[in-house]
């Protein structure tokens, strides 16, 4: 196995404020420098409150940092319209949140679709494409059910599949055990792994120091700082250079 | 391809929220069957103006009215009045060389009695008064002998024209009927007014016989309303000169030709009247031309239709601007419904944006789904302008028979009248609506698609 992969995400002094210019003005992340390279397993760890899902945000193009730039594959986001950051969303990065966010009324085979359809893909495709998913995730017979006749641990399992849709380089995945019981919650992690051993960028934030040992790589935030970093075991492809591809 | 799941998306949540969908859709539907009803009146006023003024008199025929201009100052009074004697009327009919055939025969007053042959041979009819132009306006046809000229219906000469049918009950045939001579006994009802308070009083009943000689016969013609089988002892129409009756019951001359302030005239050719209108213009002039005070209208009735017309599309217009409004108040509610379906689903759009939905993909969404609501609107809102246009239509007989006059009821009766939207209508006020849905879903969808992605994924 080589040691020099391309970093996909290099976040440089990300500063993250709220209520910008008021005088409740308030600074969550204070300047962080995180580099993750391809096929990594991240866990983000640190107290409720310290801005781990604020990060993940930004990471995830969900938000744009206050000050400090953010280079994805190499390329700098932390500008780009809002047009652009949505195509990053959909091809780019699959979100696993804490509350399964399933689109409601709408089936576990719809709700996969969805990431395919924003993608222009065409309905034989996507179908078989999200079945294919779905199979892969153990919820093959379920693929017609709606979310409100799924268990937690089968929303969430709906949720990676749908995260997987557009095959992105990266996944965030935002405590996903944090509802579902501790055996629930092994199968979720199970799939990770799983997706992992097939070559994913996976990054997870979670409160289980449990879960948390079983990846790569463990960072730690605590009142919006990075304060500790077991490190990364592989090389940039280009050394420092921010742009290596 | 985004098509059917919008349709999905926007049906499902329409369905989601009936009660909401349906009070925004019946705001809609007010204010779309307003409009819809408004245009749909306004055509069928038109048409029962068109038809009224062309039914009433048989054809164009050209209003002469002396001393007022009706379309100039109303404020001109004159102070003297300038009428026409009837010899001057005739004289300058006669000057025309048939460019005018008569003035127009609009006698109210009949006689009803009987006419017979011998005491073998006796009908029952009703005697109607008109003028020589009667045989032009009313399209009919003879089968024998003629109708009477100009000067016979000016001197009231005792001549009738009856129908084929009434010919072959009393002589046996047609040919046979032209120049007998019947007798004919009858009365004639003459309405009667206070002089003060114009009330109208008891009918005063004149008796009257005489003879007639019969100058022609026509062939009798259903009218196609009534379901009338052609029997040969049925009752037809028998005409005579206006005058004839006015002579005989001793009334004062009609009042078409009493004033002759105003005169209806009838021209040759209904279809271009301008000769005819100049050859008015200089009789009225050559007569007070000199008088500066001398104003006077020379008009046809197409001419006068289109003034009808026009006022009335001029009302329509203006109440379609009324019931915009209520369309305008639809819209207004379909605004807010939107805005408590967007804010409803800010989770949902943030999940969309997540999953890298454009800002374009949720306002399509949210388009597509007041849009709907509009096209469910119209749909509805048609069939019902068209189902309550069929109740009315088949029901017609008993609201007319509301009317309080007989004439305009017979009238109505007789003039094929559709309540059901015309097509004009509904496009009309489906474009007002659609326009509505999506001037008025822009906002909320909008406000929908800028939503910043972790907001919206925060709402709770
Ligand atoms: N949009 C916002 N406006 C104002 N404050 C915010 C906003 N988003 C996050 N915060 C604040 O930032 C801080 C960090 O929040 P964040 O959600 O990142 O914490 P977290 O580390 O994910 O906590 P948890 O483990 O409980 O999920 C909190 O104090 C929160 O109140
Ligand atoms: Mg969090």
């Amino acid at each position: 196995m080589t040691n020099e992969k391309k970093v996909v995400v290099d976040l440089q002094g990300i500063i993250k404020r709220f209520y910008i210019g008021q005088p409740n003005e308030l600074q969550i992340l204070n300047g962080m420098d995180i580099k993750v390279h391809e096929g990594e397993f991240v866990a983000i760890v640190g107290e409720s409150g310290s801005g781990k899902s604020t990060l993940m945000n930004i990471i995830g193009a969900l938000d744009r940092p206050t000050e400090g730039s953010y280079f994805f594959n190499g390329e700098d986001i932390s500008k780009l319209s809002d047009k652009k950051l949505s195509n990053i969303r959909n091809k780019q990065i699959g979100f696993v949140f804490q509350n399964f966010n399933l689109i409601p009324r709408t089936s576990a085979l719809k709700n996969v679709e969805i990431p395919m359809m924003y993608a222009g893909k065409g309905r034989k495709e996507r179908t078989n494409r999200a079945k294919e998913l779905l199979e892969i995730v153990g919820m093959a017979e379920r693929y017609d059910h709606n979310p409100n006749e799924l268990s937690g641990g089968q929303k969430q399992r709906v949720a990676i599949a749908r995260a997987m849709a557009n095959d992105p380089a990266l996944i965030l995945a935002d405590e996903p055990t944090g509802a579902l019981d501790t055996k629930t919650g092994r199968i979720v992690m199970d799939i990770f792994h799983k997706l992992h051993k097939s070559g994913k960028t996976i990054i997870l934030i979670t409160h289980s120091p449990e879960l948390a040992k079983e990846t790569e790589r463990i960072i730690t935030i605590s009142d919006g700082s990075v304060v500790s970093d077991t490190g990364t075991k592989v090389q940039d492809a280009g050394g420092e250079n921010n742009d290596a591809v | 391809m985004m098509l059917f799941e919008n349709l999905r998306q926007a049906y499902n949540s329409l369905v989601l929220n009936k009660k909401r969908t349906i009070l925004t859709m019946i705001g809609i539907i007010i204010g779309l069957s307003s409009v819809l009803l408004i245009v749909s009146v306004g055509d069928v006023i038109s048409n029962i103006a068109e038809k009224y003024l062309i039914n009433a008199t048989g054809g164009n025929t050209i209003y002469f009215i002396s001393g007022i201009d009706v379309d100039g100052d109303i404020d001109h009074k004159p102070e003297r009045r300038y009428p026409f004697t009837e010899d001057e009327i005739y004289d300058f009919i006669d000057s025309t060389n048939g460019e005018i055939l008569d003035i127009s025969s609009n006698s109210s007053v009949n006689v009803s009695g009987n006419f017979m042959l011998d005491d073998k041979h006796k009908s029952n009819v009703t005697m109607q008064g008109v003028t020589s132009s009667y045989e032009i306006t009313s399209k009919m046809r003879l089968t024998n002998g003629r109708f009477f000229n100009r000067n016979e219906s000016r001197y009231g000469k005792p001549v009738i024209v009856i129908s084929d049918i009434a010919a072959k009950a009393l002589f046996g045939s047609s040919a046979d009927a032209v120049g007998k001579v019947l007798d004919f006994q009858g009365q004639v009802s003459v309405p009667q007014y206070d002089p003060e308070t114009y009330m109208p009083l008891d009918d005063v009943v004149i008796k009257v016989s005489g003879n007639v000689v019969v100058l022609g016969v026509y062939e009798y013609i259903s009218d196609g309303k009534s379901a009338d089988i052609r029997t040969d002892d049925m009752e037809t129409a028998v005409y005579c000169p206006s005058q004839f009756i006015n002579d005989i019951a001793d009334l004062e001359e009609s009042s078409s030709v009493n004033g002759f302030n105003i005169v209806q005239f009838v021209p040759a050719d209904p279809t271009d009247t301008t000769t005819a209108q100049d050859m008015i213009r200089n009789f009225a002039l050559e007569k007070y031309g000199s008088d500066e005070d001398y104003r006077f209208t020379v008009k046809d009735q197409m001419a006068m239709l289109s003034t009808i017309t026009g006022a009335v599309s001029i009302i329509t217009v203006a109440f379609i601007v009324i019931s915009a409004i209520s369309l305008l108040v639809g819209g207004i509610v379909l605004m807010n419904t939107m805005l408590v379906t967007v804010t409803e689903r800010t989770k949902e759009i943030g999940i969309k944006k997540a999953l890298g939905a454009r800002n374009s993909t949720i306002r399509a969404q949210f388009l597509f789904e007041s849009a709907l609501i509009c096209l469910i609107s119209c749909a509805v809102g048609v069939f019902l302008g068209m189902f309550f246009g069929m109740i009315i239509e088949s029901n017609l007989d008993r609201i007319i028979s509301l009317v309080p006059n007989e004439g305009i009821q017979y009238f109505l009766l007789n003039s094929d009248i559709h309540v059901t939207p015309s097509l004009n209508a509904i496009i009309i006020s489906t474009t007002f609506s659609l326009a509505v849905g999506l001037i008025f879903g822009l906002y909320p969808a909008n406000k929908g698609a800028k939503m910043q992605p972790v907001e919206a994924l925060r709402y709770e």
